[in-house]
């Protein structure tokens, strides 16, 4: 007994200097069925159900536009890129904002959004779709998800929002609001990281080029955007796509060296223009 | 008697443990090939409603095959957005965005279970519910102080969520070309 | 001729008294690795220290529970245990062959996760020696008509406790496990021997022992380098109460004189000596170089606290390896080796050295919140047995073990 006596305080007197800072889990540890099933329905479920929350609130505060028209184009454009080239969990929703401002948001769950400022200022299909799957790759990326994980005090935002859709009580439903005014916020005010949007590009152009839409069409897109944030027009825009400038650059500067420039594609511009037109 | 019973005993363990050395050696030899051929890492299933496999790692390129959708692949080299990938006897391009690192599920199961979740199970009538009340009402702590300044509109979002959709009908529209 | 039947004679009767002096009173306390415990560390022979990072691993090194995925509930449903020793040409000519087997649930464990913090409760059976054994011999000797001997033996400890765990940074963690410690062994034996001039003995012998006790176990993991981890921990168990009770009865007749005598003695024992238990000191390093793949390797000090006892090193090793996610196997080697000192020339019964060693394997079927096992340990190991009272006269002896074990998990 003396023995383990005389181990015992040696360890304690060791780790009595080590400070306690909130650690995050090992990642080598996890084996292979950890990940495996990290992606499978039970996380799914919580991302669709947290998503849902925040698109609630961005139609909360802007109206959605209900005309089935314009609606319905918007959706079979996204549906048919999401079902090749989407999470294949998901299903993919996609609504038209009824605002001026020039702006897409893409939500955890899959909820897509486009303003009809952003949808006037398009000029064919190959843009549209290539907005969509700008948006379709936020969500693929998971990089809202990632964001907030940063900044939530939640060590894990998915165990964090596990724990509180599984409870019913009064503070879990608080602590969900909370998660949700979070991202919202994010959403609304800061933004995703300029490595992040440019990455949406990037995967963007190449989903046009596998659907054989003309990839150029997007750039110009880019282009197009960038006098009305000189005009102070897309408030909201400037602050949640940090400029405009640094994408439309890397963007170039991607096409050039995968020598993607010469591709040709196609911008179905009559069906855009058609459906558009009408009131 | 008693030396000769000393040697007998120490060359029979000594037999046993060489024995179960070379088990071990095999075993250890055995994982790491293993690994290596079906290195997890090179794995990859062809994600969306199926993938078209080039010659060459340009979009003119000859089409070899179609890969449909879940179809595992190993990937065998990378060129810029484009990936050499093997299926059986297959070996062709792939532009990247086709692959995903995790399994794929059959599409019917897939939709199914998405009609599922959105069928409002019991817990997501309650979730809406409550939201709807803060969204009308403003949800406050105990000190007073408004929890959810903003406003939510679950009707909106769910005209939005019955909105008809069709992946096969959609793909179709998307294909396309004027 | 005569001499030589004598000779077995006396072997056999002087066999007949090994069992009952006070330390043989232990199934099996010369070695410490009998029973592995818990379905992954079993099926890798128990090599854990640097991993435990699942609800067994409150029972090999309680730090790394601060890195388990999730909370889980882990039971090894079903262990059987078969072990049979073979004490070669120890009665007469004929083999003494000893088997026990048992089928116990041998680990249970329920671990919660708490932000930075691990919580556990488990319970651990990390001996369970089960014995029943029935002989008859008819004329084994020209001078004994009959030869009866039963014995029935259960000897199983108990573990049972909480745990605590704390991460510190992200590569350092630091666990605490407290269990009670609690032993019963009961043992009932009994001869008939008739000789062939009419003369017989009888003989009824009980012991039972109970134990209660503390086990603290301290451990700590590092990981320095991402995809290693080492591991260290230290327990060792303090008897707060040891009860032992002996009755014995023996009777005999003897009639070689022509006349009939009879001898009957009856005694009974008592004592609370407290066993002394060794410190013991584990120490792990686990490589896990991709999430299909892993290795480790184990050392296991033990420091003898009673005399004439020897300090031992243990040494195991195994590995993990994911077929697909949802399929995995393992495999593992371990030694178990003795804790008594060298025989050298003096050394007289009862005494037994051998060294034993073990390999295991197993397979896990994994669902999205749950995981079934099944595996399998073999062990063997050959020595030397002291089998006649007084005697420096030596018998070979092998010592086999077979387990298998069904195991499920699920998160909770």
């Amino acid at each position: 007994m003396a023995h383990f006596s005389k181990y015992l305080c040696l360890y304690i007197f060791i780790f009595s200097f080590v400070f306690a800072v909130s650690g995050q889990a090992q990642e080598f540890r996890l084996r292979a069925h950890h990940i495996f099933w990290k992606n499978q329905e039970a996380g799914t479920q919580r991302e669709i159900d947290f998503g849902r929350g925040v698109s609630a609130k961005i139609l909360g505060k802007y109206p959605l536009l209900r005309d089935e028209r314009k609606v319905h184009y918007i959706s079979q454009i996204g549906t048919g890129i999401s079902a090749q080239l989407g999470r294949p969990e998901l299903r993919y929703y996609f609504g038209i904002l009824d605002t001026d401002e020039i702006n897409a948001f893409a939500v955890p769950g899959g909820y897509i959004f486009v303003t009809m400022g952003a949808l006037k200022l398009m000029r064919n299909e190959a843009q549209l779709a290539g907005v969509l799957a700008h948006e379709l790759s936020h969500i693929g990326q998971k990089h809202i998800v990632r964001k907030l994980k940063l900044q939530s005090t939640d060590r894990s935002l998915t165990s964090g929002i596990a724990q509180v859709l599984g409870s019913s009580t009064l503070a879990a439903k608080i602590a969900l609001e909370r998660l949700n005014d979070l991202a919202f916020k994010m959403l609304m005010e800061e933004g995703l990281s300029k490595e992040d949007e440019a990455d949406a590009d990037q995967k963007a152009l190449e989903m046009l080029i596998t659907l054989g839409y003309d990839p150029q069409s997007y750039l110009n897109y880019l282009q197009s955007l960038k006098p009305h944030l000189a005009q102070g027009g897309a408030e909201v825009l400037s602050k949640t796509h940090p400029t405009i400038e640094f994408r439309y650059q890397s963007l170039s500067e991607f096409i050039h060296r995968h020598k993607l420039d010469k591709i040709q594609g196609k911008k179905n511009e009559k069906r855009f223009k058609k459906i558009m037109a009408t009131p | 008697m008693t030396v000769i019973h000393q040697i007998q005993f120490d060359s029979f363990l000594v037999s046993k443990k060489y024995f179960l050395r070379i088990l071990a050696a095999l075993f250890l030899l055995f994982t790491h090939f293993v690994s290596e051929s079906f290195a997890s890492a090179n794995t990859v299933y062809i994600k969306g409603l199926g993938a078209v496999l080039r010659e060459q790692p340009s979009i003119q390129s000859k089409k070899l095959t179609n890969l449909s959708r879940g179809t595992k692949v190993l990937v065998v080299e990378s060129k810029g957005i484009w990936q050499k990938v093997e299926s059986g006897e297959n070996l062709g391009w792939l532009l990247r965005g086709q692959i995903s690192k995790f399994p794929v599920k059959r599409k019917k199961l897939i939709l199914g279970q998405k009609i599922q979740l959105q069928s409002a199970s019991g817990r997501r009538i309650r979730l809406r519910t409550f939201s709807a009340v803060i969204g009308v009402r403003g949800l406050v702590d105990s000190k007073g102080k408004k929890i959810s300044p903003y406003k939510t509109d679950y009707v909106a979002l769910e005209w939005l969520e019955k909105q008809p959709s069709d992946e096969e009908i959609s793909v179709i529209f998307l294909s396309f070309t004027e | 001729m005569k001499n030589a039947l004598r000779k077995l004679w006396l072997h056999l009767s002087l066999l007949i008294f090994i069992g009952f002096s006070t330390t043989s009173l232990y199934a099996d306390d010369a070695h410490y690795k009998n029973i592995l415990i818990g379905e992954r560390a079993a099926t890798m022979g128990g090599s854990y220290v640097a991993i435990s990072d699942d609800s067994t691993g409150c029972y090999y090194n309680p730090a790394g529970i601060a890195y388990a995925v999730g909370d889980s509930l882990s039971g090894s449903g079903n262990v059987l245990h078969k072990m049979k020793t073979v004490y070669t040409e120890a009665i007469g000519t004929e083999d003494w062959i000893r088997e026990s087997e048992s089928l116990v649930p041998n680990y249970f464990g329920v671990l919660k996760k708490y932000k930075d913090y691990s919580f556990c409760f488990s319970y651990v059976v990390p001996e369970a020696f089960i014995e029943h054994q029935d002989l008859v011999f008819n004329n084994p000797l020209s001078t004994v008509k009959k030869y009866y001997q039963s014995l029935h033996s259960e000897d199983i400890t108990y573990l049972l406790g909480p745990s605590a765990a704390m991460q510190f940074g992200d590569s350092l963690s630091l666990g605490l496990t407290i269990y009670y410690h609690y032993r019963s062994f009961i043992r009932q034996y009994h001869y008939f021997l008739e000789s062939t001039d009419g003369s017989y003995q009888l003989y009824y012998g009980s012991r039972k022992l109970r134990e209660d006790g503390v086990m603290p176990k301290l451990g700590i993991q590092w990981s320095p380098w991402s995809m290693l981890t080492l591991g260290m921990a230290v327990d060792q168990a303090l008897l707060v109460n040891s009860s032992f009770q002996g009755d014995a009865s023996y009777h005999s007749t003897d009639n070689s004189t022509g006349t009939a005598s009879l001898l009957t003695t009856m005694t009974r024992s008592k004592s609370e000596t407290k066993r002394k238990f060794p410190l013991h000191l584990a120490w792990g390093v686990s490589y896990f170089p991709t999430p299909s793949l892993l290795y480790t390797v184990d050392l296991d000090y033990y420091q003898a606290a009673e005399k004439g006892r020897v300090d031992i090193m243990n040494y195991s090793g195994g590995t993990e390896y994911y077929i697909n996610p949802t399929n995995a196997i393992r495999f593992g080697m371990f030694t178990n080796y003795t804790n008594l000192p060298l025989p050298d020339s003096s050394t007289t019964a009862p005494y037994e050295y051998i060294d034993i060693l073990g390999a295991s394997f197993g397979y896990t079927s994994y669902s999205s919140s749950s995981s079934l096992t099944v595996g399998a340990t073999y062990t063997t190991g050959s020595g030397k047995a002291w089998l006649y009272s007084g005697s420096t006269e030596t018998r070979n002896m092998t010592r086999e073990s077979f387990s298998l074990l069904f195991s499920a998990s699920s998160s909770l």
